[in-house]
């Protein structure tokens, strides 16, 4: 039979969520103590004061935490039925907020640093219950505001990175292209210092061995090409002698290079995405050397959590990879100030720089001149390793440079991006590949890097200039060798530079 | 009531497992050390070679890996602990050094200072190299005892009066002259080198006392007189 005069009652789900939340809190806290202590010897060591503060906090939130698991536990016994949602609401709400907090303090990613924040946030919220409880009933209509408040500007963030994610999945733009963590701080790490001078030149404002890259005129309709690269792209010569100059004339097109020594081609995608597409050039070309980028070690490849450092790595999120790229698009806009650069008076300058350099290093127009950069053992050892890498029976994995042209391209959308494949000097030199061979101990395919490198990227669709069989008909020196790279050094001198310049020319025309 | 004491007795319970089963051994930081993970590698090897310099051998190799990847964000701690516990593993830093001429910068410089760190402890072992496999790295050592200073010199007077190869010697006594005033031990081996065949020897043993502070009076015991090594 119906009572009628009883209360409707309320669910009783919430009520015990919120203590089964609390003891999972709390156990989360203890874990994360467990973990900070446990690793105390080194994280002290890093975090300095930091790591006791981190303790402090624990062990205070955790204490407060084990309280309100008490004062739950109680009120649920003694039947206490008010309504919990405003408890739940606020988990949410220091979720986001430790979230947040773990991107702009704990970077890079790292699992323990992710565990002692999850301790930490669950605590909080642990802690934060009985202030709330004790809120609203002092205050009930302050403690609703603030509920709701918080409540949906957390909701609202997640939502923003969450559409952002939808949007860029269903149409992808490099504002919101998402490159792996590591090769950013690989990039800043190895770019020039902005000034740095190289062979008489300075580096641009933005660190690299050209001229300042600005954005395009009003009225310049010449061809805008964009070079990334690793060292070669750097050069080991005079600015006036470096391929993508001498292909700017053979072009007459704006040729900016992109080239920071010692990157390889997950940093390309990162630059392609974060500096070279901004400025939005008409076509993007990565100049791969086989040498090095083919073997390499993806940087996050051996660092677990994939799925946890998309969310709570610092670049993967899109809010903030947003954010920070309409920032340094604002910075070098305001940096330029409309200031352009003069163009009819640069080849007469080109000239004279050329000049200049031939006089300063002759070396650059004699070869024979040219003084090692290495010594000749450890040139040879260098080249061994990088010929059994490459070209001894197991194939030179193309993981990592197959997923980053990829994402290259993602990120360009329409503009073209196109491949140039620079050789290893042992497979121009007949004479250095005698030597290797003679040392070796194994067979050695010579021309497999590319061998694989050009199916995969024929398969793929891309572009390719493989410089190979360009650089092996350069007409030999006097003593019988090409010397189109630098003595004992592996990257191109001038003479290698031009034909380079010369091949891609012929390509990009 | 019992619900509240069954709670006060599991956080207590809590509370001793998280305590008790605190800080790591030796053998748990060896053991992470193979970590997949270059974050756990890298804080095993810290640790490590914080907790036990003189065991932190295994951990060397990590935190060399460890001040080249910039992954971890532990660059500089590796580089603080290589070189906190550089006196400790001279000859595997310089190992190192002298079979890796490939190795970055960072690497290198780590080296060098955590060498210097080690100071007389380091220094017949550098100048054992530098008359053996570490010629080509000569440049480097030899800054590293300049840094050492007055700690260095017994030692590098014991590779300007070493048997064999006039170079080492001739270094030796060029990094005498470097080191100017600070070398006042090395005078008895500077005057002995004065006597020697080698003429470039002799000239900068003599330039080496010059910079101790006076002229050399004398040619040393060893000396060949009038038609050999001595001042004139």
């Amino acid at each position: 039979m119906k009572r009628v005069n009883e209360a409707p009652r309320r669910p009783r789900l919430p009520r015990s969520l919120v203590l089964a939340g609390l003891i999972a809190a709390l156990a989360l806290g203890a874990y994360a103590l467990h973990c900070a202590l446990l690793h105390r010897v080194p994280l002290a060591f890093v975090l300095g004061l930091r790591f006791h503060l981190i303790v402090l906090l624990l062990v205070g939130f955790g204490a407060l935490t084990a309280l309100a698991v008490r004062r739950e536990a109680r009120e649920l016994r003694a039947g206490d039925d008010r309504s919990r949602a405003s408890l739940l609401r606020w988990a949410v709400t220091i979720g986001v907020l430790t979230w947040l907090a773990f991107l702009f303090v704990a970077q890079p990613f790292q699992r323990l640093h992710f565990e002692l924040a999850l301790g930490l946030g669950a605590c909080a919220w642990g802690a934060l219950v009985l202030g709330v409880r004790q809120l609203e009933r002092d205050r009930p209509r302050l403690a609703r505001g603030l509920d709701l408040v918080a409540f949906s500007l957390a909701i609202a963030t997640l939502g923003l990175e969450l559409g952002l994610r939808g949007y860029a999945a269903v149409r992808p733009t490099p504002l919101l292209a998402r490159v792996s963590a590591g090769p950013g701080e690989v990039v800043e790490r190895f770019r020039c210092a902005p000034g740095e001078i190289r062979f008489g030149f300075p580096c641009n404002p933005a660190g690299f061995y050209d001229e300042e890259f600005t954005p395009r005129p009003p009225g310049d309709d010449r061809r805008h090409i964009a070079i990334v690269g690793d060292s070669f792209s750097v050069g080991a010569v005079p600015h006036a002698f470096h391929y993508t100059t001498v292909l700017e004339e053979l072009l007459d097109a704006r040729v900016d290079s992109f080239g920071i020594a010692g990157i390889g081609p997950a940093e390309y995608a990162h630059l392609v995405a974060t500096e070279v597409l901004p400025l939005a050039p008409d076509e993007v070309v990565i100049a791969l050397f086989v040498g090095n980028d083919l073997d390499v070690d993806d940087p996050l490849r051996d660092q677990p959590d994939a799925g946890l450092r998309r969310w709570f790595q610092r670049d993967q999120v899109l809010l903030l990879v947003a954010a920070d790229r309409l920032g340094r698009e604002r910075a070098a806009a305001r940096r330029r100030g409309g200031v352009l650069e003069v163009q009819d008076e640069a080849s007469d300058a080109r000239v004279a720089e050329r000049d200049a350099a031939a006089r300063a290093f002759p070396w650059v127009l004699d070869p024979l001149r040219e003084e090692p950069t290495l010594d000749e053992a450890t040139f040879l050892d260098l080249e061994l390793r990088r010929a059994v890498t490459l070209c001894a029976s197991d194939p030179p994995s193309l993981d990592v440079v197959s997923r980053s042209l990829l994402a290259a391209r993602a990120a360009a959308g329409d503009r073209p991006v196109r491949v140039l494949l620079i050789p290893d000097e042992f497979q121009i030199d007949e004479e250095l590949w005698g030597a290797i061979e003679e040392r070796a101990q194994t067979p050695l395919e010579r021309d497999r890097p590319q061998r694989l490198l050009n199916a995969w990227l024929a398969e793929n669709g891309f572009e390719v200039l493989d410089l190979l069989p360009h650089l092996r008909a350069e007409p030999p020196l006097a003593n019988g060798r090409p010397h189109l790279y630098h003595r004992a050094d592996t990257h191109f001198n001038a003479r290698g530079n031009d034909a380079a310049a010369r091949a891609l020319a012929e390509f990009l025309r | 009531m019992r619900a509240a004491h069954r709670l006060r007795s599991a956080t207590w319970l809590l509370v001793a497992l998280t305590v008790g089963a605190c800080a790591k051994s030796d053998e748990d930081w060896r053991a992470d050390l193979g970590s997949k993970d270059p974050y756990v590698r890298g804080l095993a090897a810290i640790g490590l070679g914080l907790q036990s310099p003189r065991a932190a051998a295994p951990a060397l190799p990590v935190l060399f890996e460890t001040v080249d990847r910039s992954q971890t964000g532990l660059e500089a701690e590796a580089a603080q602990v290589i070189v906190r516990i550089g006196a400790e593993h001279v000859e595997a830093l310089l190992d190192e050094l002298i079979t890796n001429p490939l190795m970055t910068d960072q690497r290198r410089g780590t080296i060098l200072n955590a060498l210097v760190e080690a100071g007389a402890k380091a220094a017949p072992s550098i100048t054992r190299r530098l008359a053996g496999d570490g010629r080509e790295q000569a440049g480097h050592l030899g800054d590293v005892l300049l840094n050492i200073g007055a700690p260095a010199v017994p030692a590098i007077a014991a590779l300007l009066e070493s048997e064999g190869d006039a170079a080492p010697r001739r270094f030796a006594a060029f990094l005498l002259v470097k080191l100017g005033p600070q070398a006042r031990a090395a005078r008895p081996a500077l005057e002995r080198a004065l006597g020697s065949d080698d003429a470039e020897l002799r000239a900068v043993a003599e330039q080496a006392l010059r910079a101790l502070g006076r002229a050399p009076s004398r040619a040393g015991p060893g000396s060949r007189g009038p038609s050999g090594a001595g001042p004139r």
